[in-house]
């Protein structure tokens, strides 16, 4: 009931509503620390359970005119309402960033990576992070300290995979009440093409370029050694090398056969999350001969190129292409 | 709520298992036995179980034993009505839930109802002990509900120290809840009231040899505290049942025919009055024991025609009186019923009695004469005081213990002398009750015990009208100065507590007084604040306790302003920042605010570096390099303390 009466409220315009759900947006990279005045507390299941257990034992203790019992009962209730402080005192002050977002395939789950920090010197306990549709995590913070929460999302379609609305909860440390606040996680995963199946590649489609790919290994030449720079494929690591403690080298190789490629719109078939597919497939394959290619899509043309950096780039296009966000 | 399931590990559950034993332990005493060990063999049983991983019994299962247990509580206690069946009942659920906790919602239903088990342990008991041990076991059982409200988390949290921290928070809001709670002036449903039989105390039948059982107790029958000086010892008689009846043998109390048309006259009390509160232990009857003779306030209670004060519904609670006693007073004439009563004997029982008691008649000049010369014999004649006099088995007893045997104890005493005066034509009547008491000298009480149980006389002359006469403190002067001891009484001879002690007697007494004067003082004040004494602080407030908005207003005011002085506390509690990074970089953002750069509270370092390079690009070179060590410190993963120390240090330097 709690739950749909938030959901009613946070549809409505920021300035109308409740100040707890005025919840600050965090974008990648930035942090945010939970300010008490946007902190949430009610009593939880357990905890109108247990008022309900401290009234039964009221009705007795006036009955029998006992007042230890009414002492009981009378601390007991004391300690819960203690205990909101101390329920509130665990979230509060919280800071917390998106500290890495892995993207993901459409029908993958998107992972988002949060850092808590705790500025305090006391220790916080079961912090749960949950949002909407996501696979929540629960974590411990010692005296200033961090720790990782991870989300993962399902992406079922290609595009942006906002976060959404992220709870940070805690029940420390009764459970009898539930503090809680909002944080809108503007940083988003993007959600890629799912890849077509290898075999629906027809065969005729790399026409555009300086010659036929091959598939065979041996075409490239072996040219000399460089330092290893991130995104070297762990196949050029020089292994000997590390053997002998000198450091991470990779091998360069030219490539005078193997064809630059471009991954061309015009090349596939059907609608359009099939086209798009399909010329995911394609990089995915390019990118794992370490080929240099290309993408055009109608009105975006990213130049050709190689290695990690350029299978970010050609993906996020494919992930937004035709969505209307601007890539 | 998270509806996750968690399997007890075996550390948690043996803690489980033992804090639940902790709390039940002290029904133990009130329980059948054979329950008791079932219960004890479910818990050790659900521990073996745990330890092997054997699985749980089916609900068929469980649902057959919990109606045997059921049944068997029910044969046990014939019915399920009362508060021992209720509480068996209880307990062996809890047992039984046993045999199906496996998740953590029964976990909490356990829980739960060992708060519930720990409240129903002060049915039975309420004394400090008592008290002392629900404190550890409240506290043993929160620190359990915190250690278990989340079982998926590896930290070891504090629950121990954290559970005496909120107990420790939470008393000044228990204690204004218990003061401003308002409690009810009776029950809500009939209390039923426990073994009548149970208790010691007096009675309204007088047997031969009855008193001097109630002799051997050491239980306290009541607690006074006066307002004025203590009266002396020779002074305080506590009036109990009168006994105005006799078949030669026991005494009875009977209700007195004053006749048609009978006009009491008005007690006339003379002298001082002394004013004193009486705390009366529980004794399951209607009369209380007032000091010779009490004022009564007719609202309050009843005054029957033997000046026996008698409260509305028998007293099953410890409860605290307000009375007034006049030690002088004329009770004025007699109705013509009362003097066929209290002049009436056994038929043909006691013969040589009252033949004794006709020649005194005609021997002596007045009622008063007739009087001192009884008690003249009694003190003069071989007459002995005793605990253990010899039975009195013949159809004559008054004369057997007269004329013969002339050992007895004060009921003795007493019967034979108002059976002379009844014969010296002199209305006469056995009054029982307590005599003396001990002084505490740490609280200024008298405590009046069991030992202290009395039987003495009345009769009725002209000029003063009813007048106590104790015949026993003619044989034994020593009983109305001092109490029994008990202890040191054998062989029915008696010895009085002695004046001069011992230092280690001393010492022994002393003890023994602080600890009576402590449940002396718990009883009045904590047990014995009730509807009565809670208007009366509400009085002392200047609070209408009978508007309910005043006391609501109270109540929120009270209760509103220690919540906040208790958050104020939790939450405001100056938290010294530790983090010397943290530290380093806020006194970055200082130097930076006199430079006329404010930073704002959601920026975070990126963001107040790059506002700063838009507005001030030489300023911001000079921070480029503080604000990425910061970040990279701050966010990064592998920062020695040596790197922390080298930012500072820069920090530091900083000058503009």
């Amino acid at each position: 009931m709690i739950g749909a009466l938030q959901q009613q409220l946070a549809k409505l315009p920021p300035w109308l509503r409740p100040r707890g759900l005025r919840y600050p947006r965090l974008a990648s990279g930035e942090h945010t620390r939970l300010a008490g005045k946007r902190i949430f507390i009610l009593p939880s299941k357990q905890g109108l359970f247990f008022i309900g257990v401290l009234i039964v034992i009221l009705i007795g203790a006036s009955n029998y005119a006992n007042n230890m019992a009414f002492a009981l009962a009378f601390t007991l209730g004391s300690v819960m309402l203690v205990s909101i402080f101390h329920t509130y005192r665990n979230l509060a002050g919280l800071e917390l960033r998106v500290s890495h977002i892995d993207d993901c395939f459409a029908g993958e789950q998107g992972v988002f990576t949060l850092q808590l920090s705790n500025p305090s010197r006391r220790a916080r306990y079961d912090i749960e992070l949950t949002s909407l549709a996501t696979q929540g995590d629960r974590v411990d913070l010692g005296p200033q300290d961090h720790a990782r929460a991870t989300l993962l999302k399902p992406g079922p379609r290609r595009g942006r995979l906002p976060l959404g609305r992220l709870t940070v909860a805690t029940r420390y440390p009764l459970g009898l009440c539930r503090a809680w606040a909002y944080v809108e996680v503007s940083a988003e995963a993007l959600v890629y093409p799912r890849p077509a199946d290898s075999h629906s590649r027809p065969g005729h489609s790399q026409s555009v370029g300086e010659g036929i790919e091959t598939n065979e290994p041996g075409n490239d030449d072996f040219h000399g050694f460089r330092p290893y720079q991130a995104g070297d494929s762990m196949r050029h690591i020089n292994w000997k090398a590390l053997a002998r403690e000198r450091g991470l080298i990779s091998k360069q190789f030219h490539r005078h056969q193997n064809p630059e490629l471009w991954l061309d719109w015009d090349d596939t078939r059907g609608d359009l999350e099939a086209r798009l597919s399909q010329l995911c497939r394609w990089l995915l394959d390019a990118d794992g001969r370490q080929q240099r290619y290309g993408l055009r899509l109608p009105g975006v043309e990213v130049t050709i190129g190689e290695g990690p950096a350029q299978r970010r780039r050609c993906l996020r296009q494919l992930a937004l292409f035709g969505t209307g966000g601007n890539a | 709520m998270s509806t996750r399931i968690t399997v007890l590990d075996h550390g948690n559950m043996k803690l489980l298992l033992l804090c639940l034993l902790f709390v039940a332990a002290p029904h133990a005493i009130h329980l059948p036995i054979w329950l008791s060990l079932a219960i004890i063999a479910t818990g050790v049983w659900r521990w073996w179980t745990a330890q092997r991983g054997l699985a749980l019994p089916s609900v068929k299962v469980r649902f057959i034993v919990v109606a045997i247990v059921v049944a068997l509580v029910l044969l046990q206690y014939s019915g399920f009505n009362g508060r021992d069946a209720g509480i068996a009942l209880l307990l062996a659920m809890t047992a039984l839930k046993l045999t199906e906790l496996q998740q953590r919602r029964d976990v909490l239903v356990l829980i739960f109802l060992a708060y519930f088990i720990l409240a129903t342990l002060f049915l039975f008991d309420q004394s400090i002990p008592m008290a002392a041990y629900v404190f550890v076991a409240t506290w043993l059982l929160l620190a359990l509900h915190i250690h278990l409200s989340h079982g998926q988390t590896q930290a070891k949290k504090p629950s121990l120290k954290l559970a005496i921290v909120l107990i420790g928070q939470s008393i000044p809001l228990m204690i204004a809840l218990f003061l401003l709670f308002p409690r009810l002036p009776g029950p809500v449903w009939s209390v039923p009231t426990h073994d009548p039989a149970a208790r010691t105390g007096l009675d309204t039948r007088l047997e031969l040899g009855g008193i001097s059982n109630l002799v051997e107790s050491d239980e306290i029958a009541f607690r006074v505290q006066f307002d004025g000086p203590v009266p002396m010892s020779s002074q305080r008689y506590w009036r109990g049942p009168v006994l105005n009846m006799s078949n030669g043998r026991d005494w009875f109390a009977v209700a007195v025919n004053h006749g048609k048309d009978w006009q009491p006259t008005p007690i006339q009390y003379l002298g001082e009055a002394i004013d004193y509160s009486i705390t009366l232990e529980p004794h399951n009857q209607r009369w209380l024991l007032g000091l010779d003779l009490v004022q009564a306030n007719a609202d309050t209670y009843e005054f029957n025609s033997d000046y026996q004060l008698l409260n509305k519904t028998p007293i099953t609670e410890r409860q605290v009186f307000r009375l007034r006693s006049y030690p002088d007073y004329h009770t004025g004439a007699l109705s013509p019923g009362e003097w066929r009563l209290n002049l009436r004997l056994a038929g043909e029982r006691n013969p040589r009695t009252i033949a004794l008691g006709r020649q005194l008649r005609l021997e002596a000049v007045t009622d008063r004469d007739t009087v001192s010369r009884v008690l003249d014999m009694f003190r003069n004649e071989a007459y002995t005081y005793t605990l253990k006099p010899p039975l009195l088995e013949s159809l004559h007893p008054v004369d057997e213990f007269l004329f013969d045997s002339k050992r007895g104890f004060c009921e003795h005493f007493a019967s034979s002398f108002v059976t002379l005066m009844r014969a010296a034509g002199i209305p006469a009547r056995i009054v029982t009750g307590y005599q003396g008491g001990e002084l505490n000298t740490v609280g200024n009480y008298l405590t009046v015990r069991q030992r202290d149980a009395h039987a003495w006389a009345e009769v009725w002359l002209e000029d003063s009208g009813w007048l106590r006469v104790d015949p026993t403190a003619a044989v034994a002067p020593e009983r109305v100065e001092r109490s029994i001891d008990v202890g040191s009484s054998r062989d029915g001879r008696i010895l009085f507590t002695a004046q001069q002690l011992s230092a280690l007697e001393n010492m022994a007494r002393q003890l023994q007084q602080n600890i009576d004067a402590i449940n002396h003082a718990w009883n009045l004040w904590v047990l014995g604040y009730d509807a009565a004494t809670q208007s009366d602080f509400f009085d002392k407030l200047g609070i209408d306790i009978k508007d309910w908005r005043q006391l609501a207003w109270t109540f929120g005011i009270v209760i509103g302003g220690l919540l906040a002085i208790i958050a104020a506390f939790i939450l405001l509690k100056r938290e010294r920042i530790n983090d010397p990074l943290q530290r380093a970089y806020l006194e970055l953002c200082k130097k930076l605010a006199r430079q006329g750069f404010e930073r704002m509270d959601n920026e975070t370092a990126n963001d107040f570096a790059q506002r700063i390079a838009q507005q001030q690009p030489e300023l911001a070179q000079k921070l480029s390099g503080p604000f990425t060590t910061y970040n990279t410190l701050r966010y990064g993963s592998a920062a020695t303390a040596e790197d922390h120390k080298r930012f500072i240090k820069q920090i530091r330097q900083i000058k503009f």
